[in-house]
């Protein structure tokens, strides 16, 4: 291939992502210009104006390769984001004990001490929870083979599994505590039970869904 | 060039639609062929054509292959489908109304 196109083509894809389309596009272009380039120099055009032309007809392709897409630039930046959400959860947590230490020292009432740990404890918590849920990371495939396919399925099937299982515990906690509430209102012991079967029926019923989904 | 060729590049993708009608091409064959039927006053961007392409086979309108080049690097060929012929049909229709209306209009 003609050096200057080659360097031209080395310079345009200098700050392109490694992935698969950016280098196909790159193959595809380079031939084209190639192909464009000989064409011209056989109708008997200069060289330095073969290559000009053809340069001068690439038009806005910057727009073009820097609207590639890079994955792994993405995946880096959320897995940034879900780290720190992480450490700031669990430093919270850790400084919950905080509030007993200074209450001590201030001489203030025990009530607001245990409230401000309980306090410090829920806002690092929900800020795990919402990081958990927010921010599993899902695998763009690097290329279309099997390798990666199954990569991107079996991340894929994790998380729908983590959703899953979370739906599930949910529903279990809400229908203990909502047993109790019903049975101590209508005493009537001997049919609230049935209200455990709702598990295994919701179980069933959410595994329907992402059957049915697929 | 410059005024006539905002409003043709609207027309890109009908363009190379209408290319790969004819047969299966690559991206300089068409730019090509599109030089030589407007006697070379028009000409379409490495740019253009290159989005027009992703967009197009985004949409399941073309799709693509490698070519088994003997001599020199392997080309991307495009080849138009079902559902592009169908879009391409279209195009050209509303492309007929427009031409009416705008006669009429101007």
């Amino acid at each position: 291939m003609n050096g200057r196109l080659a360097d031209f083509i080395a310079e345009l894809f200098a700050n392109a992502p490694q992935t698969r389309q950016a280098n196909e596009l790159r193959e595809e272009l380079a031939a084209n210009l190639q192909d464009k380039y000989d064409d011209l120099i056989r109708t008997g055009i200069e060289p330095d104006e073969a290559y000009r032309s053809v340069i001068a007809n690439v038009g806005d392709a910057r727009e073009l390769i820097d609207s590639l897409v890079d994955p792994q630039a993405q995946q880096r930046e959320e897995r940034k984001q879900a780290a720190l959400l992480t450490a700031l959860g669990i430093m919270i947590i850790i400084l919950s004990p905080i509030s007993f230490l200074l209450t001590n020292a201030l001489g203030a009432h025990e009530a607001i001490a245990a409230s401000v740990f309980f306090v410090f404890v829920a806002a690092g918590v929900g800020i795990l929870v919402y990081n958990n849920i927010v921010n599993n990371p899902r695998y763009f495939r690097q290329s279309d083979d099997l390798v990666e396919e199954f990569k991107e399925f079996s991340t894929k099937r994790d998380r729908d599994r983590r959703v899953k299982n979370t739906l599930i515990s949910c529903i279990v906690s809400l229908i203990l505590p909502l047993y109790f509430i019903l049975s101590f209102l209508t005493n009537a012991w001997h049919i609230t039970w049935i209200l455990f079967l709702l598990i295994p029926l919701s179980t069933a019923l959410i595994n329907a869904y992402y059957a049915f989904k697929e | 060039m410059s005024i006539a060729s905002d409003l043709i590049r609207g027309h890109t993708e009908t363009i190379i639609l209408a290319r790969l009608m004819e047969k299966d091409n690559y991206g300089y064959e068409i730019n090509r062929s599109v030089q030589q039927r407007t006697n070379n006053q028009y000409e379409l961007k490495e740019a253009t054509l290159y989005s027009a392409f992703r967009r197009l086979e985004g949409a399941g309108f073309i799709s693509s292959y490698w070519g088994d080049e003997t001599t020199g690097a392997r080309r991307r060929y495009y080849t138009i489908t079902e559902d592009g012929r169908q879009k391409y049909e279209r195009n050209i229709h509303e492309w007929e109304q427009c031409k009416r209306l705008i006669d009429l209009l101007l």
